[in-house]
């Protein structure tokens, strides 16, 4: 069973490590595929990592004319592939999320690839490792999916469009306002 | 079914999976190309067979046009064949020799008429001139020579036994 990245909103203490983790690694250019959003600014100093939702119909790679964003065997949206990506931003325009950015000096778009060359051998993604928090998690699939101990997130519907992204998001139990980790019990099922 | 077809689509047209991605590369683009040509090269076969048939059926039958001395040198005499809608036109050029052509003129399809002054088949619509020998083109604007319809001369009579298609400018086959 492949492994997701699973994201827990509430953990996040904004410290950027997954950034600068992403920026550290080696093809990376020290651009960073890993954004961290705020959530309200002003409101609340709430911050969530955002990383590339691995779409199971990835809105990038179809919109791509020249087919340079793939998707692997287990699901993970590379990102493009630098023979043929020809930086027309169609993949910016496509991606609900935001994630696809265009380097404007290599004239390349780059975007979150799960890590590929070290998921691919078992590793962990590299945010996944440093983050020291346990916001990012590397989990099954199927488990991330159906968490019992918190609400879960990977379906998003666009104005009728519904996208179903392997990425998967624990958000807030807003009817029992309890955060952090819970064991499961029954009256939460 | 509506999503599994969409999926099809999605499918034949995205070439976004690696596992897949080269049966969708440029050869396989070519072959692709190649073989909807042959699909359509397969499917014109039944109905060029028809059109086939139908030319193989086209063997006109054999009619009397005219008694044996109802013309007289230089007279000609207008029927239709093979078909009712193809009008034709015999003329008896001298004692033993008749000709038999189809009117309808090669440039518009006016009905050409035997001018027995002058000798030759003439159309009166734009002045064009045919010969009474072989039917080809004397002058005017038409470019192909008349269809000439094939003559048995019996004791009984005249009989029109085929049709010889016009060609192209100059005599007929």
């Amino acid at each position: 069973m492949a492994k997701v990245l699973y994201i827990d909103f509430e953990r996040c203490i904004g410290c950027r490590a997954c950034m600068l983790g992403c920026e550290e690694c080696s093809g990376h250019d020290h651009l960073s595929r890993m954004f961290v959003d705020e959530l309200n600014p002003g409101e609340t100093v709430a911050t969530s990592p955002t990383p590339c939702m691995h779409c199971v119909q990835p809105a990038c790679a179809e919109s791509c004319p020249v087919q340079a964003i793939q998707v692997t065997e287990d699901g993970a949206v590379l990102s493009a592939s630098h023979e043929k990506c020809i930086a027309c931003k169609n993949c910016t325009y496509a991606c609900p999320f935001g994630i696809p950015r265009v380097d404007e000096q290599r004239k390349i778009m780059y975007k979150c690839d799960l890590c590929y060359d070290r998921t691919s051998k078992g590793r962990p993604p590299m945010c996944v490792s440093v983050c020291p928090t346990d916001t990012i998690q590397f989990l099954d699939e199927a488990e991330a999916k159906a968490k019992l101990d918190k609400q879960v997130q990977f379906k998003w519907d666009f104005g009728g469009t519904v996208i179903e992204t392997r990425t998967v998001i624990g958000i807030p139990d807003l009817q029992t306002h309890r955060y952090g980790y819970n064991e499961v019990t029954e009256d939460v099922l | 079914m509506i999503k599994r077809f969409e999926k099809y689509l999605r499918d034949i047209s995205l070439n976004i999976r690696r596992e897949t991605e080269l049966d969708m590369n440029r050869r396989g683009f070519v072959a692709a190309s190649l073989g909807l040509i042959a699909v359509f090269f397969l499917s014109s076969i039944p109905f060029v067979a028809q059109a086939y048939r139908k030319t193989v059926e086209e063997k006109p039958d054999r009619i009397k046009i005219a008694g044996p001395d109802e013309l007289r040198v230089g007279d000609s005499k207008t029927f239709a064949y093979p078909n009712p809608n193809d009008p034709a036109i015999l003329v008896r050029v001298s004692e033993k020799e008749y000709r038999s052509y189809h009117i309808k003129c090669t440039h518009l399809q006016c009905p050409i008429y035997w001018d027995k002054t002058s000798g030759k088949l003439m159309c009166p619509c734009h002045n064009g001139f045919f010969s009474v020998e072989d039917g080809s083109v004397l002058a005017g604007p038409p470019q192909r020579s008349l269809p000439s319809i094939k003559l048995s001369i019996k004791k009984d009579g005249i009989y029109a036994v085929g049709v010889i298609h016009g060609t192209h400018g100059g005599k007929t086959v």
